[in-house]
């Protein structure tokens, strides 16, 4: 029983922190630097590796570095091409271009289809190629599409350290079961997107922690008083059921991957009440922390709405706490009849 | 990272886990979820339970063999609480003595107290009370004002204490009193062994909300308690009555997570039974949510399991586990007032219970350090946030 990161794992996490720290604070378009920068650095630390087909990191490895990335909310699709390299290493079509660290669009929600549909892909006019769920005949599978093949419509993304594009497919890809790739995309992009979001939180409270120890009124500093207090406690209460959630459903899915494949599988089970825990409080405590801070977070330089923005965006699109909870009661209610 | 169990942790959990299955009563968790109405019975009742488990090796899991202990972890002892938590095991009658005595002898007793009262305390030879809150310190322990003044070979002792669960069964008490009335309030307090039976102790149960009895006001009246009774230093008791408790905060209460599982699945099982709550939306949002926090609550406790097990110790990590278990607890009993509608007001089978910890969870989150004193501690020594 070991139940937190190995020396390797913090180390990991520590590097990429170091190398996003690097980068200056994106919030307005066009950002400081492509998104490429970000992306490259980012595999050349190693974190979109595979060897043969085998992902280097995994899971857990995966959300010690995404914590990071929530921190640092860098204008890179990072978070999207660790889970993608975790879970596409074994496919050709695409294993390559994420190990160089070329920008990938993987789409966050939504679906593509031949007769029409669209999924919003963070960072899509930067990327060259895109992994874009394709709905046809009822089922949902994971394709690798060509920019030549996809047509971008620029959204009006509420999340300012991102920008996506609406992808529809403007052709039939060649050949859809050539570009099929298998793995379990899903479930690994909403972990890293969940631990992205805990990271996120985790910052937003050091932040606040720090800015209430200076701020002063009425003669002392505003974290003195019990209103700013509990309601930080409240925040590190729920930062770190965060952080265990999205650790031990790593574990999970790094020890017995197949137990995802069950409807009360411990992985499955670990994932889901992580969607329904993070998904919900996460956006709790970035709306406690500009509460805290006060007027001064709800100016834009001073950025803490960067990190609101994002959990928001993450928690209506990938994080999906209400499904979850559904899909829990779903499984404990039949349990309960049985 | 290894969230895992060795092979002999799953075989020490099976064996348990059978064991509570064929010693336990058959109807238990139903209707006698809290032992018999009757607090003489009831008290009979939980003292076999613990004498049973004494017997069995299953007391004072990760205490040391030269004390009686078993010798374990604190992973074994993870397990055992998660054993006795999903069957609804009793408490027993002696968790001061397990939850509080224990512990402060361990970390502060001399190794002649060690080898007198632990061994005692995990045979049942003595039931221990806790002597600590008063009428006028509650949250403000330290303003307590019962005094011990030194006369002779003897310790003299006034005053009242409040709050005393298992008074009237107990034959020990680990009494806090003022040594130094000159020293500030954290300062001259000293920690003491006191033998129930003492002339001068008068006990006068309370009468809870619940209806039961288990509390009690101790009233002191010139009682002596022979000079060298004492548990860590003279004028050393705070350290030695709060410095432990944060640990035991944290690890004392670990079976609290399969209780509330055990609770959460018979309220499914109700609500199951009630279809036109169990296909609404909010009611099945809220199982989603309740379930999801319990899951985490586990996790809490693998954690503080771990950091024990690997020697990074506890600090206020105590804390965060106390106020999401006990304000869990009581999201979860007031789920089952929804669950339950008008058979929770006007009373069918199966609701006594959901009474019961709908009450007694308002109790958890005031004893031990109430949510805002929890809080406090987290803001301040967590945070880092000023005074």
């Amino acid at each position: 029983m070991d139940f937190d990161f190995s020396f390797e794992q913090r180390l990991l996490g520590e590097s990429v922190g170091r190398m996003l720290a690097g980068f200056p604070a994106a919030t307005d378009h066009p950002f400081p630097y492509p998104a490429s920068d970000v992306t490259r650095a980012a595999a050349d630390l190693g974190l979109f590796a595979s060897d043969d087909g085998v992902p280097i990191l995994g899971a857990v490895d995966a959300v010690a570095a995404a914590l990071e990335i929530g921190r640092a909310l860098p204008a890179a699709p990072l978070t999207e091409m660790l889970a993608a390299s975790l879970a596409l290493a074994g496919s050709p079509a695409i294993a390559d271009v994420l190990c160089a660290g070329e920008p990938v669009g993987v789409a966050v929600t939504g679906a593509v289809a031949p007769d029409g549909g669209r999924a919003l892909v963070p960072f899509a006019h930067e990327a060259r190629l895109f992994v874009l769920p394709v709905a046809a005949g009822g089922h949902r599978t994971w394709h690798v599409v060509n920019r030549s093949e996809v047509t971008l419509d620029a959204a009006d993304l509420f999340d300012v350290a991102s920008s996506a594009a609406w992808v529809s497919l403007s052709a039939k890809p060649a050949d859809h079961s050539a570009a099929s790739v298998a793995g379990r995309l899903d479930d690994l992009l909403a972990l890293l997107v969940l631990a992205e979001m805990t990271g996120a939180a985790a910052y937003a409270l050091d932040l606040t922690v720090g800015y209430a120890k200076e701020r002063r009124q009425f003669g002392r500093p505003i974290g003195q008083n019990q209103a700013i207090k509990h309601m930080a406690a409240d925040a590190a209460v729920a930062v770190e059921t965060m952080k265990a959630a999205v650790e031990y459903a790593a574990w999970c899915i790094d020890t017995a991957p197949e137990e995802l494949d069950e409807p009360a599988g411990e992985a499955r089970l670990a994932l889901l009440s992580t969607r329904s825990h993070v998904g919900g409080h996460a956006r709790r405590v970035a709306e406690a922390c500009v509460q805290m801070h006060g007027g001064i977070a709800f100016t834009w330089d001073y950025g803490l709405h960067r990190t609101l923005k994002r959990i928001v965006t993450r928690q209506t699109t990938l994080a999906a706490p209400r499904a979850s909870r559904e899909a829990l009661a779903d499984v404990l209610m039949a349990a309960a009849d049985a | 990272m290894d969230v895992s169990f060795t092979a002999e942790q799953e075989a020490f959990r099976r064996d348990l886990r059978a064991w509570i299955a064929k010693t336990l009563p058959a109807d238990w968790a139903g209707p006698r979820f809290t032992g018999p109405a009757d607090e003489d019975e009831n008290a009979r009742f939980q003292t076999w339970w613990e004498r049973t488990l004494y017997d069995a090796g299953y007391q004072g899991i990760h205490w040391p063999t030269a004390y009686g202990g078993q010798g374990l972890g604190i992973v074994e002892q993870l397990i055992a609480a998660e054993e006795f938590g999903r069957a609804s095991a009793p408490e027993g009658i002696n968790t001061i003595g397990k939850e509080l005595v224990g512990p402060i002898v361990l970390a502060v007793g001399s190794e002649e107290q060690k080898r007198e009262l632990i061994p005692r305390l995990l045979r049942l030879d003595d039931i221990w009370c806790q002597g600590f809150s008063e009428p006028e310190a509650g949250s403000d322990l330290a303003g307590l004002r019962t005094r011990a003044v030194r006369e002779g070979d003897h310790w003299v002792v006034n005053g009242q204490k409040l709050w005393t669960s298992f008074a009237r069964h107990a034959n020990k008490c680990i009494l806090l009193a003022r040594t130094d009335p000159d020293a500030p309030k954290h300062k001259g307090l000293t920690l003491f062994v006191l033998d129930m039976r003492t002339p001068g102790i008068t006990v006068r149960p309370v009468r809870q909300m619940t209806d039961r009895r288990e509390f009690n006001e101790v009233f002191l009246d010139n009682v002596r308690i022979p000079a060298g009774m004492h548990l860590g230093g003279i004028n050393e008791g705070w350290h030695a009555a709060v410095g432990v408790l944060g640990f035991e905060r944290a690890t004392a209460r670990l079976y609290r997570q399969a209780r509330f599982q055990a609770e959460f699945s018979e309220l499914l099982r109700l609500l199951a039974a009630r279809p036109e709550k169990a296909g609404d939306g909010w009611f099945r949002q809220t199982v989603g949510t309740l379930a999801a926090e319990l899951r985490m609550l586990r996790l809490l406790n693998l954690k503080t399991a771990s950091r024990i097990a690997t020697g990074k110790g506890i600090g206020s990590e105590a804390s965060i586990v106390k106020l999401f278990w006990s304000e869990l607890h009581q999201r979860i009993t007031t789920f089952a007032l929804e669950v339950l509608g008008e058979d929770f007001a006007a009373g069918t089978p199966g609701v006594a219970r959901f009474r019961y910890l709908y009450l007694q969870a308002r109790a958890e989150t005031l004893y031990a350090g109430t949510s805002e004193i929890q809080r406090s501690i987290i803001a301040e020594r967590m945070l880092g946030l000023p005074r």
